[in-house]
């Protein structure tokens, strides 16, 4: 079993869609993937064509005092995901009911049966700490997904790194003089954790959340699709275990 | 005694040994130091701690298990003998199911499992693998060779020479003769499985000998000197096969320890590189030729006020003024032409300053790493006057690409390139070939610059260099790539110009005397001209056989029982050594091939430059051209066509001696009439490559398959493969058929290394899911990042030159067979009418099959 955090560096790094697609190509090699959405926008279940009404995830169920892990879905035998739920002011519940037990969700998935999955693909939010600390602990691996633009470019230059953590650069367009540079410069100063398969930019990538699936599932054949393949085929290849 | 032969570790080990043997294996004392003697013997003679030696102890122990594990007796070395044979003759076929295991678990277990070919046991595949390993001898072992004490060599050697003598000068019987070539083929095959640098040199001792005693016996007693006419026609041939006989003698000193030289790195202060000048000459090569070269020069990796660019230009055209000018190069020119290139680069050298001279011919496009790989053993060596690398083709030369032999076998430069030359360098004579090599300006200034005396400035220069006491380096490193010429004729203009060249140097500064050389270098310089005199030889060769049927002269006068007795080691011996030693490079029997094809064109040149030296014009090379249509040289295939007649004529005589002639001739006949149809065979290769294959596209597409991508306008992307590039524009292949369509506008995405880069171009062709594209206008800077991306990127050479398959000379001869024969199709495919006409008709007479007829008419 091994637990992996993805987080954007800022918003709207396309961090919900790259794990949507991951999940789904580890699926195709083969894992049992299971996917927690731990960011309260409760965007990850569009990717898996979740009908936008149900409003039910884990953390409706923790305010009712339900099992967290009913909440699950799965697609096929493989792929589980738990959303998150939509609730009012539920976040905001969960930092203050958090801030003195970091590990809650380090017990919860102790409880799981280590055979079951392969791969837990969590969606952390890049702006609520007390989330990511509940992860941080966690994950045996770390992708901070971050635009090559001069906003990540600033916001990485002061940001600390930690175990285990990779940086992989996402919507990348190798048209853009800028992006290029930027990624130049990355390959230099960040050497030491960017992963090296980038995400290319590509409409597929959009038009996947259009159609409430995966790049993967839209278009297997696209660049970005491949992208993904390449960087899951990069994960497994890494053999992180905790 | 013994302490003082040996070091104290071996020592030590031995006594281990011995003890082991004699306590815990309990052999009694005799045993133990017979096994010890052979032990020390075996580790002084054989470099048994190699990777392949240790792979082989490993392959074998298991089937050695039943002899390890009883007490040593005295008789073991029999015993062992024994299954050796036995392993090697009646190899068992039961699967060897833990060899792959054994591989993995081995501490170089690096090479990924093959699936056991078929046909080979797991013992002749583990001695194949073993032999391909071999080729990593580095500059250690030769210092460990000559660091000892040389006296016991030249003892050894001494007493070998004698020994030699005596075996080479021996008059046998034939019956003796018989035994002994039967027993030297014996080891020979034998030999020529085991894996190492001790094996290669047993074969040449073998091939040189019986070789010499070919030779002695030719010389002795086949001349008949009563008859004229056979005297004559005897010594034209004898003198032919002496040639040959020196020229497989200097190839194996020539190629007898590769050096295989590595890169030396650079200091790791790069202000200590030294400054460098890039030298392009041209004369009269399209913009289009010249373009790459120099943009890929660009892109080499060298600090930029280290690195001056120089266009020198002998056309004096105003096109490329501006091109030099709009990219920010050097450009030179003079006012006259005199001495061509030699003289262009000469006159450079007043203009330019920098310490090293770096030269690409216009079309050898340079890839990043030229000057980082070359520049080190500069700095290391400040009597090294020359750094050359390889000249490797990206386009297919006129035998590849009339043969249709594009990149499935060692082309014909393979074996200078990658054998010749690393040999040379051994011997510190590998010489300057004219491009892709770095010089030293003050070693270039001590002996005046570029040689002007003949037409091949280059060999001349290097070997004026080696005279002054410079060194040579050669690096087998393509580090550069070019076109290859373009049509047959074109090719045999640009061999006749060589051969000229070295016959000139041959006469005006003959390597053999003069000051300044060592006797290696006099010899590697001579084999290299010789090789370019293979003309006549070869002439001879294609006609001996026809004295004899045709004139009645006896060239060998010996039965032809002794013809063959000697004959046939002398080829066999030299053919298994040869494959062994060029297998990689050159396939067996191509050779021939390629001299046929030269053999009349360099005759007379190579003897006019013999005779008269001064003489003799400078042609440049073409390249770059068109070929329209499929068509047949008919020009420059005339004398290989009189050679085949006479060659015909050749066959109907024999048959008339076997039916009329007297009945102790037919043997003489029979060998005669076999040397004909192998003759044939190679003039049908000949013909074959004069049939010229249509080349339509004016910019060389270079054929690959890289991984790219492509966007386009509508912000989706695609993988797709990269079929072939060109200046211009580049073929691939997308996920689907309908992704794109004519005169879209595209995005074309290209890796350089880490870097990819977008490139703006236009669909021009579509069919399926393969697609064409025109590249559209680029700064100069992205034309830059274009060649690099493609033309001067690292990995689409290096890789090309050992995935060739192994030599194996039957195959080899099976090719050349069904290459003889298509020459023939062609021939009659593209003769003329009214030649045709008789030969169909005769055809219409042959009697055909039934079934051959009725399926000929319903298709």
């Amino acid at each position: 079993m091994r637990v992996m955090a993805l987080q954007g560096l800022r918003g709207g790094t396309g961090t919900t869609s790259l794990l949507a697609a991951l999940a789904e190509s580890l699926t195709q090699a083969g894992h049992s993937v299971l996917c927690i959405d731990l960011d309260p926008r409760n965007q990850l279940r569009l990717h898996f064509n979740h009908p936008w009404q149900d409003d039910s995830g884990w953390a409706i169920a923790e305010q009712a005092d339900a099992a967290w892990h009913e909440m699950a879905f799965s697609l096929g035998e493989r792929l589980t995901f738990l959303p998150y739920g939509r609730g009012e002011g539920i976040a905001e519940n969960l930092d203050s009911a958090w801030r003195d037990v970091p590990d809650i969700w380090s017990r919860r998935l102790a409880q799981l049966d280590p055979q079951r999955y392969d791969w837990i693909l969590i969606d952390v939010p890049f702006d609520h700490p007390s989330h990511q600390r509940q992860i941080r602990r966690l994950a045996s691996l770390w992708l901070t997904v971050a635009n090559a633009d001069a906003a990540c470019h600033a916001l990485l230059a002061e940001r600390p790194v930690g175990v285990n953590e990779y940086l992989l650069v996402s919507r990348f367009s190798p048209r853009s003089l800028l992006q290029n540079d930027l990624l130049a410069i990355w390959q230099r100063q960040h050497d030491d954790w960017l992963v090296p398969c980038s995400i290319h930019q590509d409409e597929a990538m959009f038009e996947a959340l259009a159609h409430k699936r995966s790049v993967i599932g839209h278009r297997s054949d696209s660049l970005a699709a491949r992208d993904v393949q390449r960087l899951a085929a990069w994960l497994q290849a890494r053999g992180a275990t905790p | 005694m013994i302490p003082l032969l040996f070091k104290p570790r071996l020592l030590q080990g031995l006594r281990g040994h011995y003890r082991d043997l004699r306590h815990r294996r309990h052999a009694g004392p005799v045993t133990a130091l017979l096994y010890c003697t052979l032990w020390v013997l075996g580790w002084t003679l054989l470099r048994l701690e190699g990777p392949a030696w240790q792979r082989l102890s490993l392959r074998l122990a298991p089937t050695l298990r039943h002899l390890r594990q009883r007490r040593p007796g005295i008789a073991d070395p029999l015993r062992y003998l024994i299954q050796a044979l036995w392993l090697i003759l009646l190899k068992p076929r039961r699967p060897e199911p833990s060899v792959g295991d054994r591989d993995a678990a081995s501490p170089r277990g690096r090479t990924p499992r093959r699936p056991p070919a078929p046909r080979l046991s797991g013992w002749r595949r583990g001695l194949d693998g073993l032999t391909r390993r071999l080729d990593t001898t580095t500059l250690d072992t030769r210092r460990g060779a000559t660091g000892r004490a040389t006296w016991p060599l030249w003892a050894m050697g001494a007493l070998a020479g004698m020994m030699m003598t005596l075996v080479i000068t021996q008059p046998f019987s034939l019956g003796a003769q018989a035994i002994f070539v039967v027993l030297l083929a014996a080891v020979a095959l034998l030999v020529q499985r085991v894996p190492g640098r001790l094996a290669t040199l047993t074969l040449i001792v073998l091939s040189v000998t019986v070789s010499c005693r070919y030779l002695w016996w030719r010389y002795t007693s086949t001349l008949n000197w009563n008859d004229p006419l056979d005297i004559i026609c005897g010594l034209l041939l004898l003198g032919a096969e002496t040639y040959t006989w020196l020229v497989l003698l200097l190839g194996y000193l020539q190629t007898i320890w590769p050096l295989n030289r590595p890169p030396s790195a650079l200091p790791d202060d790069i202000d200590r590189w030294p400054v460098v000048d890039l030298m392009i000459p041209t004369y009269d090569e399209s913009l289009d030729v010249v373009r790459p070269t120099v943009l890929a020069a660009l892109g080499i990796d060298w600090p930029h006020d280290r690195l001056r660019i120089h266009l020198l230009d002998d056309g004096r055209r105003p096109a490329f003024r501006d091109f030099a000018e709009s990219v920010g190069i050097g450009y030179i020119t003079r006012d006259d032409n005199r001495h061509a290139k030699a003289g262009n680069l000469n006159h450079a050298l007043t203009v330019t300053n920098a310490e090293f001279v770096a030269i690409f011919d216009c079309d050898h496009v340079p890839q990043r790493s030229f000057l980082q790989m070359t520049l080190g053993w500069f700095l290391k060596d400040p009597r090294l006057g020359l750094v050359q690398t390889p000249h490797h083709f990206f386009s297919p030369d006129p035998f590849e690409r009339n043969l249709g032999r594009f990149r499935r076998m060692p082309n014909e430069n393979t074996l200078f390139y990658g054998l010749v030359q690393d040999g040379n360098d051994l011997w510190n004579a590998s010489f300057f070939c004219g491009s892709c090599a770095v010089l030293r300006r003050s070693a270039l200034e001590s002996i005046g610059g570029f040689a002007v005396d003949t037409v091949t400035e280059d060999a001349h220069t290097s070997l004026r260099l080696h005279r002054h006491g410079f060194t040579s380096a050669y690096l087998r490193l393509p580090q550069a790539a070019g076109l290859a010429t373009e049509s047959l004729s074109a090719h045999i203009g640009q061999r006749i110009r060589w051969a000229r060249g070295m016959a000139q140097i041959f006469r005006l500064d003959n390597p053999l005397t003069g000051p300044g050389l060592n006797l290696a270098q006099r010899l590697c310089y001579f084999n290299a001209m010789l090789h370019f005199l293979a003309g006549v030889p070869r002439l001879i060769f294609l006609t001996a056989p026809l004295a004899f049927l045709l004139l009645h002269a006896y060239i060998i006068y010996a039965p032809a029982a002794a013809i063959l007795l000697y004959v046939i080691p002398h080829m066999l011996h030299s053919g298994i050594t040869n494959s062994r030693i060029q297998g990689r490079y050159r396939h067996s029997f191509w050779s021939e091939v390629y001299e046929a094809v030269l053999a009349w064109y360099i005759a007379r040149p190579t003897t006019a430059a013999l005779l008269n030296p001064r003489k003799g014009t400078f042609n440049v090379t073409a390249k770059g051209g068109l070929i329209g249509k499929d068509y047949f040289d008919w020009t420059i295939s005339r004398p290989y066509l009189l050679l085949i007649a006479l060659n015909l004529a050749g066959v109907v005589a024999a048959g008339w001696r076997l039916y009329a002639g007297p009945f102790d001739e037919v043997p003489t006949v029979l060998v005669s009439l076999a040397w004909t149809l192998y003759n044939l065979i190679i003039l049908g290769g000949a013909v074959a490559v004069a049939a010229e294959a249509r080349q339509v596209r004016r910019r060389h597409r270079v054929e690959v398959a890289l991984p790219a991508a492509i966007e386009l306008t509508d912000g989706h992307a695609y993988p797709c493969t990269l079929h072939d590039y060109a200046e211009g524009g580049v073929g691939l292949s997308v996920p689907r058929a309908g992704l794109l369509a004519v005169d879209q506008k595209v995005s074309l995405l290209l890796h350089r290394g880490t870097r990819e880069q977008a490139f703006e171009a236009r669909v021009t062709n579509v069919n399926g899911a393969r697609a064409g594209l025109e590249l559209g206008a680029m700064t100069l800077p992205e034309h830059i990042d274009y060649i690099q991306a493609t033309f001067a990127r690292a990995d689409t050479w290096t890789l090309w030159r050992d995935k060739f398959p192994e030599d194996r000379p039957m195959q080899s001869f099976t090719d050349i067979l069904a290459l003889g024969l298509e020459g023939y199709r062609r021939l009659l495919l593209h003769a003329p009418k009214r030649l045709y006409a008789p030969l169909t008709w005769l055809g219409s007479f042959v009697p055909r099959r039934e079934a051959q007829r009725v399926r000929g008419f319903t298709d």
